[in-house]
């Protein structure tokens, strides 16, 4: 009897993971946003094994020359090599945007749950500070808290971080209302549990599936408004290769050497259409109601 | 013979006074509105506070002045119809034009020349021309068009300073009911018709400007476009009529087709500053080495695209006042000297510091960012600090904020005075923390000298010197045209400003 169960729990485990596999092959665009990630952070893990120049050296004899077998994306005008520019370029974005989501996330996460499963007053403290920092436009926020900390790589970080908080606060605390009511709550609450282990171990579990995809679609947020202060200098200082600041440098020659701009903003709409086509897959593949 | 000889001579006399003619046969034509592109709003409507190009601009428009530069930087009369200096250099009697009218419709007379520069010269006003006009000792008025200046000592750039652009002649009436902050009333040859902050300013023309005939215009629109590829498409498309060119612009304006480009001398200049009062460079031996160590070819090539020229503290337009560049210390690259200075002066390791420089200006942080590099050659560090203008000048202003900036300067007037001593005299208006007693000997007896030649030497010398001690490395001296659309005729281009009295549009 014991052998034939596991026989048949075997089989099951087998048979869900094909069909898991099955599913996540099916996704092919997830697939693909997958696959970007992938490239952007082996980039920013390894940027020496890809380029040949030093990103920040500078070439008299090279200068605006367009894309040739020497210089892959052409060089700018003080003859510094685009192509290594780029790859060193994921760094940073890569480095502000997985910090500002970290950030923004847990502080958002940990509020939005608190508010949502205490409720009354709690939740109205919370969230009326949420719509106050609501009220403000996303990126106009971000600058007023740079006006006051001043540039620089760190205060990016904080400041889209705070810009971010009330967003995810809201999704956290949408998912947490959802599941309150539900029965296994009502009857974990029944049997004694304490709040922290009702949040824990009933309600964060199954809060997971929309904040994972929430968190992922939020990197392709962060990348974006993170290139935005940086094109406006609010950010990382020159000479460090970034791409916002590559597109801001840019601005005065891309009519006549295109290549300037192009490739910068290339990586950027790759590194975004990546995170958010992989938010995409996950989304389909977390779904409860996308089972077949 | 000899008869045949002036023959010939009245001849070609009548031949020239002929093509002469003809060039100019064509009738000037009255109408239209005439579309300036600029690069930056006016900071105060008060002349005589404001100290930025984006006031110059707007308002010698709307102010005259007592004398202006003509195309090849001669003082000519302009409020004042005639001028005579006395033989010791210290009186100076301006004779008025008596149909100078205020476009409130009051007679413009001696009174309000003498109120002006007295209102220039008080510490309360805090004009940024105050230290050029402090050396006057009495202004008298004899009669209503008559001024008489008397120096304390002998000042030979005196004249210049009444051409400045910016030594505007404003009606006493609108200091005194305060309207001086939002409205302009001069002598010139427009009037404000219309402001739309962010975007553009409106002028009409002054039917009353003394200036019989002109202006032809009707409307002059001074247009707000900063963006290069913004400003070649506008020209492109005939949006704007008229725009000045330089640096990085004529990548764009070299193609295009039916623009006329006309260069002219340029007085402006762009440089590193170190702050000579302090630590690390009240060392001069460190300062020279830096200077030493940078490219200026690099930086012209890189930064203005080739359009700029290394440059001597005096611009090379005014002969025989400035230095050969290539004689001076510190001006072609030489890292080995760069390397040995710096062991000479305690850093044989190198430093590391903080070069300040503004956002606001396009070639500001690419020409740090070339700078940084030619430092670290050498092991030097340069920590790129870009600020927003605000924040620049707030920090560059005070001594204990800033050890080096690099940014570029207009100059309004065409003496070497105006190029070397308000920053390296020690009682300089914008001292940067340098003080030298032979710079300031030099500097003193420039000043003095009425002599010409005797006035070049001294200020030779005083760049020799300077280079030599390198408080600040002048980078480029950019080449600057303007460009405009063919049917504009007549602007007056002076190297500290334009002139639009005389412009006209034949179309």
């Amino acid at each position: 009897m014991a052998s034939e169960g596991n026989t048949t729990d075997d089989t099951r485990r087998k048979n869900n993971k094909k069909i898991l596999l099955r599913r996540i092959l099916r996704q092919k665009s997830g697939l693909l946003g997958a696959l970007l990630i992938l490239l952007f952070l082996t980039t920013a893990a390894f940027p020496g094994l890809f380029s040949n120049y030093d990103p920040l050296e500078m070439n008299k004899k090279h200068r605006l020359e367009a894309p040739s077998a020497q210089f892959w994306f052409g060089t700018d005008e003080f003859g510094r090599d685009i192509f290594s520019r780029v790859i060193f370029g994921s760094r940073i974005s890569l480095f502000i945007s997985f910090f500002t989501v970290v950030l923004a996330n847990i502080g958002g996460i940990i509020m939005g749950v608190l508010g949502g499963y205490f409720g009354g007053m709690r939740d109205n403290v919370i969230m009326r500070l949420m719509d106050v920092l609501f009220s403000f436009p996303f990126i106009l926020l971000a600058i007023l808290i740079i006006a006051i900390t001043g540039p620089g790589v760190f205060n990016v970080i904080i400041s889209l971080a705070v810009a971010y908080l009330p967003y995810s606060a809201r999704i956290a605390r949408g998912a947490v209302l959802a599941v309150k009511e539900s029965q296994y709550v009502e009857a974990a609450k029944a049997s004694g549990a304490s709040d922290l282990r009702v949040i824990g171990k009933y309600i964060m579990p199954n809060i997971t599936a929309p904040i994972v995809v929430y968190v992922t679609m939020s990197f392709a947020f962060a990348l974006l408004s993170e290139a935005g202060l940086q094109f406006l200098g609010l950010g990382a200082r020159p000479p460090i290769p970034s791409w916002g600041l590559m597109l801001n440098e840019t601005r005065g020659i891309i009519e006549f050497a295109p290549w300037t701009g192009i490739f910068p903003g290339l990586a950027i709409a790759l590194a975004v259409i990546g995170f958010n086509l992989f938010g995409d897959g996950l989304r389909d593949l977390l779904d409860p109601k996308m089972k077949q | 013979m000899f008869k045949k000889k002036s023959l010939f001579i009245g001849l070609s006399i009548l031949l020239v006074l002929f093509l002469a003619v003809s060039a100019v046969a064509k009738e000037p034509k009255y109408g239209g509105t005439l579309v300036w592109r600029v690069g930056a709003e006016t900071a105060s409507m008060d002349p005589h506070v404001a100290n930025t190009l984006g006031s110059t601009q707007l308002l010698s428009r709307i102010y005259s002045t007592l004398l202006r530069y003509d195309e090849s930087a001669n003082v000519v009369p302009y409020i004042a119809e005639s001028w005579k200096v006395s033989e010791d250099g210290l009186t100076y009697t301006f004779k008025l034009r008596n149909d100078v009218y205020f476009h409130n419709g009051r007679k413009l007379t001696s009174a309000d020349i003498k109120y002006n520069i007295e209102r220039m010269i008080d510490p309360a006003t805090g004009s940024p021309r105050a230290s050029r006009f402090n050396l006057v000792n009495k202004i008298e008025t004899p009669d209503e068009y008559t001024v008489v200046f008397t120096l304390k000592d002998p000042f030979a750039p005196f004249l210049g300073n009444f051409a400045d652009p910016n030594a505007m002649i404003i009606p006493r009436e609108i200091v005194e009911d305060e309207s001086i902050k939002k409205k302009a009333v001069g002598t010139g040859p427009f009037m404000i018709k219309e402001m739309v902050p962010g975007d553009y300013v409106l002028l009409e023309k002054n039917p009353k400007y003394f200036v019989k005939g002109q202006p032809y215009l009707d409307q002059l629109k001074l247009k707000l476009i900063t963006e290069n590829s913004a400003i070649a498409a506008s020209m492109r498309s005939k949006a704007v009529d008229f725009t000045v060119v330089w640096g990085a612009m004529y990548k764009f304006f070299d193609k295009m087709k039916n623009i006329r480009m006309q260069d002219v001398p340029v007085f402006a200049w762009a440089m590193l500053e170190f702050n000579s009062s302090k630590p690390p460079f009240d060392n001069a031996k460190l300062r020279l080495a830096l200077a030493y160590a940078i490219d200026r070819q690099e930086i012209i090539d890189a930064v203005m695209l080739g359009n700029a020229k290394i440059t001597a503290p005096v611009p090379e337009g005014m002969k025989g006042y400035s230095a050969d560049w290539k004689t001076l210390a510190g001006y072609q690259v030489d890292l080995e000297k760069a390397k040995a200075l710096l062991k000479e002066a305690g850093y044989p390791d190198g430093l590391k510091f903080e070069l300040k420089t503004s956002t606001a200006y396009a070639p500001y942080v690419p020409t740090a960012q070339v700078i940084q590099s030619n430092l670290k050659k050498i092991g030097v560090q340069a920590e790129i600090i870009p600020l927003e203008w605000g924040a620049y000048i707030k920090d560059i202003t005070n001594f204990d904020t800033w050890v080096a900036c690099f940014h570029s300067f207009p100059s309004y007037t065409a003496d070497p005075d105006a190029y070397l001593y308000r920053w390296f005299h020690s009682k300089g208006a914008w001292n940067i923390g340098f003080s030298d007693p032979v710079v300031d000997e030099l500097l003193d007896l420039g000043r003095r000298l009425t002599d010409v030649s005797s006035r070049q030497m001294v200020y030779r010398r005083a760049q020799v010197r300077l280079a030599q001690l390198a408080p600040a490395v002048y980078t480029w001296r950019t080449r600057v045209s303007y460009a405009m659309q063919p049917y504009v005729n007549g602007v007056t281009l002076t190297p500290p400003t334009i002139y639009f009295d005389g412009a006209w549009l034949d179309k």
